[in-house]
């Protein structure tokens, strides 16, 4: 409603002078508060269309988040840390994220643990205050922008590129300053039978959260490029191993 | 911005907390309104039992009134904040800690287009005046030295808040008592709450000189010194913007949390609200 406003004022602007300019003198007062007003509806136009943080970084923006485990967390549960970064280019980039987490139990085949962005950064009674599933468009889950699924760990490490994810860093529905929980269970995505199934997917308790905050390129570049190596590598072993 | 918060016409000016509080019967109903009665600067407009929430507005701090309410013996979370005027435009928190002992709590709350009310208790720092600045990155890897340099988008001298010319993420000093505890409560008129989602809040060692001062880095920082603390500043709630219970999992709530058994048939109890997550 706000934006439909802000339209018909900038229609008004565009109109007046025309209209205006024939007959009467517009009188200083008022042209100094139209100026006033369309600065305003201007800049609000320019933060809304490009934020500061993408204009600061040649059009992408990149975010990462600091996991640590929850402050309200039993001893006895897997302590999990670790960094997930982002990268998204403006203005149609698709979401992309590496998930570096430790601090899972060593034994292999472990079930999956699930990854979700819940609507508040709010760390102050733990994970427990972050809210819920970030639900902006009120749909079912698994269909929330942040279900990111369920994650494997190895040697209780969890480490995972994604790309082509449907959260995003720009516009009304950013994740920027919201948290990413992982659970401590699997998420039965959607299939769990029940009411909570469709909320959460029955993840269980929150093992540890972090809030996603703005940085520069370098530590995406960084990890991409040793990411980059590292596909180079095991494809060339691939075809090595290869019988010719 | 996408954490925008239903305005609240409350009547008089001041804050508006929602918390949700451990109670269990309407004695502790009426010792809470007991506890709260004849505090000044302070308005209890609701307790509920059933919802377990105590909504009331004050000119103290979020976490002043936390720890009031939980002298009465419960515990207390903040669930919600919102100003008093109809429109709420954005809520933040940030949770400050870092590589020394000091660390709070501070919120932020846009309560007009022009005003952006900042309140917080920092605790652990030595008594005197601290810079307290908003940084460009919510970025914690090297702790707050990765925070960047302060929020500055116009390309600005250093300055102090009431300045012309000031960083935008410059919010001058705030005052720490005797016992290290810096308790306050700014207006800013420059400073969006959704201009600074993400990015971070950093308290410094040191006095900020608003960019009066003959040392070379006044102009820059202030000349504030180390970096005490930081936290990133992130999206929280508005009054009445988290109707779910606060839990830590399945939809037993946190108080519930500590007797129940981990798993297992006396996990849920008959009659309990669906599990919110």
């Amino acid at each position: 409603m706000f934006l439909s406003l802000c339209l018909v004022s900038v229609g008004l602007f565009l109109s007046l002078p025309g209209v205006v300019s024939g007959e009467l003198e517009p009188v200083p007062e008022t042209e100094g508060l139209f100026q006033e007003l369309r600065k305003k509806v201007n800049d609000l136009w320019q933060n809304l269309l490009y934020p500061q943080f993408i204009r600061d970084s040649d059009w992408t923006a990149y975010a990462t988040c600091e996991m640590k485990p929850s402050s309200k967390l039993d001893a006895d549960k897997p302590q999990v840390t670790g960094q997930i970064l982002f990268k998204q280019s403006y203005p149609i980039g698709k979401l992309e994220a590496f998930f570096d987490l430790d601090g899972f139990p060593s034994e292999n085949n472990q079930l999956g643990r699930a990854i979700h962005i819940h609507k508040f950064g709010d760390l102050s009674d733990g994970c427990n205050t972050t809210g819920g599933h970030y639900n902006p468009f009120n749909v079912n889950h698994p269909h929330h922008p942040g279900d990111f699924g369920n994650f494997y760990s190895k040697e209780g490490k969890i480490r995972k590129y994604k790309s082509n994810l449907s959260a995003t860093l720009f516009g009304p529905y950013t994740i920027m300053g919201r948290s990413v929980v992982i659970h401590e269970q699997e998420d039965d995505m959607g299939k769990g039978n029940n009411k909570a199934s469709l909320e959460n997917g029955n993840a269980g308790r929150r093992l540890a959260c972090c809030v996603i905050g703005i940085c520069d390129k370098n530590m995406w570049e960084n990890k991409f490029s040793k990411f980059v190596e590292r596909k180079k590598r095991g494809s060339q072993n691939e075809h090595r191993s290869r019988p010719n | 911005m996408g954490c925008s918060v239903p305005g609240w016409a409350g009547s008089s000016p001041g804050l508006g907390l929602e918390f949700t509080v451990q109670m269990s019967c309407q004695g502790c109903v009426d010792a809470i309104g007991a506890s709260l009665q004849g505090v000044p600067g302070l308005r209890v407009l609701d307790v509920r039992l059933d919802t377990q929430s105590v909504l009331l507005e004050t000119s103290l701090g979020a976490e002043q009134v936390k720890e009031l309410l939980e002298s009465s013996g419960r515990r207390a979370v903040l669930k919600g904040m919102g100003g008093s005027m109809t429109q709420n435009l954005g809520a933040a928190v940030a949770m400050m800690a870092g590589p020394s002992l000091v660390q709070g709590v501070v919120r932020f709350l846009q309560v007009s287009q022009e005003k952006c009310l900042i309140e917080g208790t920092i605790d652990g720092l030595a008594p005197g005046p601290h810079g307290l600045h908003v940084h460009e990155f919510g970025d914690m890897t090297s702790s707050c030295d990765s925070c960047g340099e302060h929020f500055n988008p116009e390309a600005e001298c250093h300055g102090g808040p009431l300045d012309e010319h000031r960083h935008l993420g410059d919010l001058g000093n705030v005052l720490a008592d005797n016992d290290g505890r810096a308790t306050f409560r700014l207006e800013d008129a420059r400073l969006k709450v959704w201009d600074i989602i993400g990015r971070s809040l950093v308290v410094d060692a040191g006095e900020d000189d608003l960019g009066r001062g003959a040392h070379p880095l006044s102009k820059v920082t202030g000349n504030s010194g180390e970096r005490l603390a930081c936290g990133i500043i992130a999206c929280s709630a508005g009054l009445f913007e988290n109707p779910k219970q606060i839990c830590a999992c399945d939809g037993v709530t946190i108080w519930e949390e500590r007797d129940r058994p981990l798993a297992g048939p006396g996990r849920r109890v008959p009659g309990q609200p669906a599990p919110h997550l």
